[in-house]
């Protein structure tokens, strides 16, 4: 996938398009995220692309990608993404991933050089913690 | 060539003298084992090796520094950022002006552990040891 191709759309009726242009954004889900930026975007083991949203403001960013916490939102293009030859994905109305970057257990140094060059594209837009509330 | 660790400008981010900047590194390794907000507690194999190795670079560091202020020269030295992975591994990183240096404890024996370094000009992944790693903090701080 990685081919810096935008990925096929698997419903077109219910998932636009995206463009070069448009904004992804990437919950800050560690405090130190903020000061470490490329920390955010290194895969986890059990995951194989990065959760992004997108057509949504950064105060919903922890509803759309379901989270308990985070500590801030940054954003990055389409565009900026796929000229790092990496592939976005759009699998939902407000959700994408961004796929091509391999695990660091597979290829520490490229894992290690794409999160540089991911940080170094966005730019954090929102620094407010934000909690959802708990069930009880 | 011997490198040697200086920085002459001073700037935030960076600690001084050479006892609070290992107490600094070690504060926030422990941290992390104190079930710090957000963090994977790390293993006690990632615990173990972060600290034992850190602190063994950070005194290869001071010891290049008595050489150092022989020659009457600052001793400035970037604050670490310490986080875990998601398997309980540990990530030092520091970064000085436009370079890098980030230290990957894995969690177990099986799991990758590595020094990856970066600035504009070169990046790679180098074994984790202390001699290693006391090469790119030369590599990082030197002018």
């Amino acid at each position: 996938l990685a081919d810096g191709a935008l990925g096929h759309n698997p419903d077109p009726a219910a998932i636009r398009e995206l463009l070069p242009d448009d904004y992804l954004l990437r919950a800050l889900t560690k405090k130190a995220w903020l000061e470490d930026l490329h920390e955010a975007f290194l895969l986890r083991a059990d995951e194989t692309g990065l959760s992004v949203c997108f057509d949504c403001a950064p105060e919903e960013c922890i509803a759309v990608l379901d989270l308990r916490r985070l500590h801030g939102v940054a954003s990055l293009t389409v565009g900026g993404v796929t000229g790092l030859r990496l592939t976005v994905t759009a699998d939902e109305p407000h959700h994408a991933l961004i796929e091509g970057i391999p695990h660091k257990e597979e290829d520490a140094a490229t894992a290690e050089r794409l999160a540089s060059q991911l940080a170094e594209i966005a730019t954090i837009v929102d620094r407010a913690r934000r909690e959802r509330p708990t069930a009880d | 060539m011997r490198q040697v660790f200086f920085h002459t400008r001073p700037a935030h981010g960076y600690v001084e003298p050479s006892v609070s900047e290992t107490a600094s590194v070690v504060a926030e390794i422990d941290a992390l084992l104190a079930n710090k907000e957000d963090e994977i507690v790390p293993t006690m194999y990632a615990f173990t090796r972060a600290r034992g190795l850190v602190e063994a670079a950070y005194g290869e560091v001071d010891r290049l520094r008595v050489i150092r202020k022989q020659f009457g020269v600052p001793a400035i030295f970037p604050k670490p950022i310490a986080t875990t992975d998601d398997r309980g591994g540990i990530r030092v990183s520091w970064r000085a002006e436009n370079k890098q240096v980030r230290a990957n404890f894995g969690a177990d024996a099986q799991l990758r552990s590595y020094v990856y370094f970066e600035s504009p000009l070169a990046h790679g992944v180098e074994p984790l040891d202390a001699e290693h790693l006391a090469g790119r903090f030369a590599w990082l701080t030197e002018r």
